[in-house]
């Protein structure tokens, strides 16, 4: 096989969208050609079988970018996420206390943000009871779907 | 009253809103919570506005909440904002004689002749955060009264029309518009409201300024996206806004 010609942008591009995305690989084809970049692997495994040249990247995803982004929070058992588009509140009104502070007991039902979204007051309740651990957002944050708001362990 | 619907009245409450609360706190989630009940209040001790301003509730003026049940996720929740503005639109607009001079502004405020005569605040109630099982419509609408001093300049229906009019008169006509927008709305979907929301909005395509909590940013109003957000474009770039004040500038 003759010396290939690595794009290297449109790996970069690839690997940008893989960590946006979070997914664990991309793959895109044109022609002949194809590109598989694949992140959080060991050995660069891949099928061999089909006859277009191919090449594989293990894209190195630096700590610093991991810890920064919104995985580990995402995953956690206890992670309370946003169920829509809208701006958080962390209290009833600007002058009322916090639903929740860091260190609170809070069981199943407790409202522990408001979300508001065309000026509709949604309630956001524990769905889990335990110990509020973090809480991700301040109030007047704009949100959105499937944001981490707090975590309950 | 329209079938499915139940109405409770009372000379004084804390807030119309907070006792659709307490209603929908009491049922038992599941089979047989499904009527949806107006909540009236010939006056409220702690009426509010959004993010706890006082909404003042003198007797004369309409304080009514809908408590109703619902079967769809929080983003179709928040369309019926727009539903709700259309219907108490309709109803100004109706006691004015006047179409073109009751509008909407964004999201869900209603004015006569640039002045605020309605103010709406809608809660979501249930036990799971994504699928609510009601949503609470709590309408503010100026009948006899208006605050003099207050957020965005205000009227009320006495002083556009000249002539005494009676809050239950008001109600009877709002919760048979509600009725029809809202099925409007439940046949037809969001796309039909949002436009029919358009066609008497204040302010599309002209500069306008809004409020947000930690900021105030200028830009013309473009359009509505199609979850209700306000798309203001300035400075080149385009934001959608879920929550903030709007005002003319």
């Amino acid at each position: 096989m003759s010396k290939m010609f690595v794009d290297q942008d449109v790996i970069r591009d690839l690997a940008t969208l893989l960590n946006e995305t979070d997914l664990s690989e991309i793959e895109v084809q044109n022609g002949e050609r194809k590109i598989r970049v694949a992140r959080n692997i060991q050995a660069a495994a891949t099928v061999v079988s089909a006859p277009a040249p191919q090449q594989v990247i293990a894209a190195e995803i630096t700590p610093a970018v991991a810890a920064a982004g919104p995985a580990p929070d995402k995953e956690h058992p206890g992670a309370i996420t946003s169920p829509m588009v809208g701006t958080a509140y962390t209290a009833p009104d600007p002058e009322s206390n916090d639903f929740i502070k860091v260190g609170d007991k809070v069981s199943v039902g407790q409202t522990l943000l408001i979300i508001e979204a065309m000026k509709v007051m949604n309630q956001i309740p524990a769905t889990i009871s335990g110990t509020v651990t973090k809480i991700l957002v301040e109030s007047a944050q704009p949100i959105e779907y499937g944001d981490v708001l707090v975590i309950i362990e | 009253m329209p079938e499915g619907y139940d109405l409770r009245a009372f000379d004084i409450l804390d807030s119309t809103n907070v006792e659709c609360r307490r209603i929908a706190d009491a049922r038992p989630s599941g089979a047989g919570s499904s009527d949806n009940v107006w909540v009236v209040a010939a006056a409220q001790s702690s009426g509010k506005g959004r993010r706890g301003r006082e909404w003042v509730s003198r007797p004369g003026n309409l304080f009514a909440s809908l408590l109703y049940a619902i079967d769809c996720d929080l983003a179709a929740a928040s369309q019926l904002s727009f539903v709700t503005a259309l219907a108490v639109r309709d109803v100004v607009a109706d006691i004015l004689q006047a179409p073109d001079i009751a509008r909407c502004k964004w999201p869900n405020d209603v004015l006569a002749r640039g002045k605020k005569i309605a103010g709406i605040l809608l809660e979501t109630a249930g036990p799971g955060s994504a699928a609510p099982s009601h949503v609470i419509i709590g309408i503010g609408l100026n009948v006899v009264h208006h605050p003099e001093k207050a957020q965005y300049p205000a009227t009320d229906l006495k002083n556009e029309v000249g002539r005494e009019i009676d809050a239950s008169l008001v109600l009877e006509r709002l919760i048979h518009t509600m009725d029809f927008w809202i099925a409007r709305w439940k046949n037809h979907g969001f796309s039909i409201i949002r436009q029919a929301w358009k066609d008497c909005a204040q302010g599309i395509g002209q500069e306008i300024i809004v409020r947000l909590p930690d900021e105030e940013v200028k830009g013309r109003f473009v359009d509505l996206d199609e979850t209700g957000a306000l798309i203001l474009e300035f400075g080149g770039k385009r934001r959608h806004i879920t929550a903030g004040d709007v005002f003319f500038p």
